[in-house]
């Protein structure tokens, strides 16, 4: 065996260790999920709420890593699908009379169908361009929402109420969107392994370069953008059935989609689980803010933005693969300021 | 000619705007032949070969590959049939590692092997290129030299067909020129057609099969090195009298 | 005559979003910094005006210094001590940054001034000029008037001040103007403040032709938006243009849609500008390209 096939193998075992390790992390995993499904009848509704409105923003930010994170597109209102998918949902199961599972699923198809549409113009800008299209694409449609008369106007809608009781309702929505964080987490596991993934982080680096390497860079951001609409339009649904009543200020809210893009950031863009580790930061910060500074907190937590932002451009993840020091942090200022 | 050339290039022009930055350029990629690419800055060797690549579409005239019309085709439809290229500046992907730089390439060229087999190549470019003990490393911490190599290796793992090089030895100090150099003569005996952009003299003369000149939008000359450096037009447009005294009796590199 | 009445209100309007786009478009266009809390700004400025006309009963068109001064400090700090040390980040982070800033000063505003909705009115404020069946209010021409009066100033300013010069030069190339000695951090942080006492001084303005609260800016920084991108990024006239445009079309769409769609209006023409010719009215090709 020649020197360089040896070398090969070694690097072959060295993967395979590494395939082991990421193995049993998914195994706990696993545990930690089914751990949590017993949880509704074990804490409190209180707490039940808080964990399923962190699995709400894990998946939303976790959504917004494909097109931004991975793909490079600073989505600045992706919240619009979240709107869309919302609204959809409670159109569909308060007006036309649909069930809960087709309503969802029309949703995530209109979301995607919409994405799909806007795509095709909008993805051909770049940077700020894209950022404030986004923005405008969320203001025009909560606009437009608010004027229409079958989407209930500025009054909103409201959705039939659910049957059973107050812990088996919790329960339910605990497990859908654990199982909606589980299904996009899933997705950009696969997506950080597949061609596919690797494709969109390309575009994300370099789309010139990318296209000259065979990648129809067109294609790819599209469909990203698509699959991220479309998740993000159902949880707009599940979110819909959950709170029962929706109206536009609430669901088409820009601070929602900062919220999740912030999460995504402090997180780690790019990465698997740093959206869902971000989202759980930041609804905990959020959380002790709210209780203790009560009138004050969205106020802190803007202050809480700011402070992320300018520490910690990279996100924790990149805490993690660098040594985490003082220094390391005022080196990331020193890169960014002028 | 059509018929046995790699690369057929005929009457290209381009304007941008009210210049015109090529003149009815025509020229052919034998297979297996190397062609330089020379002339002053603005003579528009770089637009030629983004008309090339697909980045830029010519104005008039007309193109194939093999046989196959490729003007209007877009860059990733170029590159999936064969035709790879690297920038003057390195493009190479600076937020992942080299080895995942190299598998783009093989993802996305032309080669459609089993992953297994994917991998193994992936490993033997950087073997090539002296860049397996970096692999880990993510680009933005190699300096420009191993950027090049690494840009050079995301192009090999297309497996391409013709390889298009803008001023790769640009920036390099004689040592790292050297390897680059043996690299490229390697790469062409596996079968690889190349057309290299230079100004460094040097690598021309020895490196090439056959050059051809371009002046202000215009193919002034085409034809072997040799031939070309004594040309006067040349001269005139870009060598400059001293280099052909200079290299008076002087060689190429060797290797 | 209807028609005639909205179109010149219409334009009328477009003056102040004229200077409103102007100020914007300056922060963008050197340092490549959207202010996403440029529309509160301009409330802020709004809010100084109402405290002043509330306490000493000083007309809204006398407090505009007073109301810019203090946006000018205030601008000058924020640049200075927190966003320089992020302005060389991705799009992500400027934006958040500013998105940040935004909440903490609307916040600011509705703990002060809570969200009752205000409106600055001054005794002259049902008094107008007749022509025909046609009525404009001196308010409406006296902002109008001032509007273009600031914009002009700015562009005076930029063209024939060492200081302006210098503005430039760093929107165009910025290693080039530290080249000849132009200190880039310092241009930034006065670059943010004059757009700043420019928001400021819009606010009176505004306050004099909308009722007004806390949580309008997002909407106004929007439209600056929607000017900027219509008249072209770094043309002043083409602000103007853009403003013009954007008065004159949310006037006249009430005709066929109602009230109700103006801003539905403004965004939706966002996006058909960006796709169909993201440099604007005037603006270079080039430059838009450079600033993405």
């Amino acid at each position: 065996m020649d020197v360089k096939t040896a070398r090969f193998d070694t690097h072959v075992w060295e993967e395979r260790r590494a395939s082991a390790r990421r193995a049993v992390s998914w195994v706990l995993l696993v545990v930690a999920a089914v751990s949590l499904l017993a949880a509704p009848y074990a804490l409190s509704a209180y707490w039940v709420r808080v964990l399923t409105t962190i699995f709400m923003y894990g998946a939303l930010a976790s959504a917004i890593n494909i097109i931004a994170g991975f793909t490079g597109y600073p989505a600045f209102g992706h919240v619009v699908f979240f709107g869309v998918g919302a609204y959809t949902a409670a159109l569909a199961i308060a007006r036309w009379g649909w069930s809960f599972w087709p309503g969802t699923v029309l949703a995530a198809a209109v979301c995607g169908g919409f994405g799909a549409i806007a795509g095709l113009p909008l993805l051909r800008l770049r940077g700020h361009y894209f950022a404030v299209a986004t923005l405008g694409m969320n203001e025009a449609t909560r606009a437009l929402v608010e004027n229409f008369g079958f989407t209930g106007g500025g009054t909103g809608v409201i959705l039939p109420s659910l049957r059973g009781s107050i812990r088996e309702i919790n329960a339910l929505f605990l497990v859908l969107m654990l199982g909606v964080l589980a299904a996009v987490v899933g997705f950009s596991y696969w997506l950080s392994r597949s061609r596919f993934g690797y494709g969109c982080r390309a575009i994300r680096y370099d789309e010139e370069a990318a296209a000259h390497c065979g990648i129809p860079t067109t294609r790819y951001k599209v469909a990203a953008w698509t699959i991220s609409a479309s998740f993000t339009g159902t949880i707009g649904a599940i979110y819909a059935y959950w709170l029962g009543y929706i109206e536009p200020s609430v669901v088409f809210d820009m601070n929602i989609a900062v919220k999740f893009f912030v999460m995504m950031l402090l997180g780690g863009a790019g990465t698997v689980f740093g959206p869902l580790l971000g989202a759980v930061l930041v609804e905990g910060i959020g959380i002790l803010s709210w209780s203790r500074f009560l009138t004050f907190h969205s106020a802190v937590f803007g202050l809480i933005i700011v402070a992320v932002i300018i520490l910690l451009p990279g996100g924790l993840a990149d805490l993690a693969s660098h040594r985490f020091s003082l220094r390391s942090l005022l080196r990331n200022v020193q890169e960014n300021r002028v | 000619m059509a018929g046995t050339s790699l690369l057929e290039v005929r009457g290209v022009s381009k304007w941008f705007g009210g210049v015109r930055a090529l003149d009815d350029v025509s020229f052919h990629l034998a297979p297996g032949e190397i062609l330089g690419l020379i002339g002053p800055n603005g003579a528009g060797k770089t637009t030629l070969i983004n008309i090339v690549s697909g980045n830029l579409r010519a104005s008039s005239g007309a193109m194939w590959f093999r046989g196959q019309a490729i003007a209007g085709l877009a860059p990733h439809r170029i590159a999936g049939l064969g035709i790879a290229r690297s920038f003057q500046i390195s493009k190479a992907f600076l937020g992942m590692t080299v080895e995942e730089n190299v598998l783009v390439g093989a993802l996305f060229g032309t080669s459609n092997g089993r992953s297994g087999d994917r991998k193994r190549d992936v490993y033997k470019i950087l073997c090539l290129l002296g860049l397996e003990a970096r692999r880990r490393d993510r680009v933005h911490a190699l300096n420009v030299a191993d950027r090049k190599k690494v840009d050079l290796g995301r192009s090999l793992a297309m497996k391409p067909q013709v390889l298009l090089l803008d001023e790769l030895m640009a920036g390099l100090n004689p040592v790292e020129l050297e390897a680059l150099f043996g690299l490229l003569r390697e790469i062409n005996h596996q079968g690889v057609g190349l057309i290299v952009i230079e100004h460094v003299m040097r690598v021309i003369v020895s490196l090439c099969h056959r050059v051809i000149v371009l002046h202000q939008g215009q193919k002034i000359a085409d034809g072997p090195p040799v031939q070309v450096m004594h040309n006067q037009r040349v001269i005139e447009a870009y060598l400059g009298a001293k280099y052909q005294q200079s290299t008076a009796g002087r060689g190429g590199l060797t290797s | 005559m209807l028609t005639l009445e909205l179109l010149i209100n219409g334009m009328l309007l477009g003056g102040l979003y004229a200077c409103v786009a102007v100020s914007f478009s300056l922060i963008w266009g050197v340092m490549n910094l959207i202010n996403l809390a440029h529309g509160t700004m301009i409330v802020l400025g709004a809010y100084v005006s109402f405290m002043l006309f509330r306490a000493f009963g000083l007309d809204p068109f006398l407090s505009i210094p007073v109301a810019a001064v203090t946006l000018f400090l205030l601008g000058y700090a924020l640049q200075r001590f927190v966003i320089n040390l992020v302005v060389k980040g991705s799009v992500f982070m400027t934006l958040i940054l500013t998105f940040g800033f935004n909440l903490l000063l609307v916040n600011a505003l509705l703990a002060i001034f809570t969200a009752d909705t205000r409106a600055l009115t001054p005794s002259y404020a049902g008094l107008g000029v007749a022509f025909g069946d046609i009525r404009i209010s001196y308010v409406r021409l006296g902002v109008f008037a001032f509007a273009l009066a600031l914009t002009y100033l700015l562009n005076l300013f930029l063209g024939h001040t060492r200081m302006g010069q210098a503005i430039k030069a760093t929107s165009f190339d910025q290693e080039a103007a530290q080249l000849v000695g132009v200190r880039i951090r310092d241009i930034f942080s006065l670059t943010f403040a004059i757009g700043a006492a420019l928001a400021g001084a819009s606010g009176p303005l505004l306050g004099m032709l909308h009722s007004f609260s806390p949580v309008v800016g997002g909407t106004l920084t929007m439209k600056a938006f929607v000017v900027v991108v219509l008249g072209g990024l770094g043309s002043v006239p083409g602000a103007v243009l853009g403003g013009l445009t954007l008065g004159v079309v949310e006037h006249l769409s009430t005709l066929v849609l109602g009230s109700g769609y103006q801003d539905a209006i403004s965004f939706l023409s966002l996006l058909v500008i960006l796709i169909l010719r993201p440099t604007g009215f005037l603006g270079k090709k080039f430059y838009a390209e450079l600033k993405a």
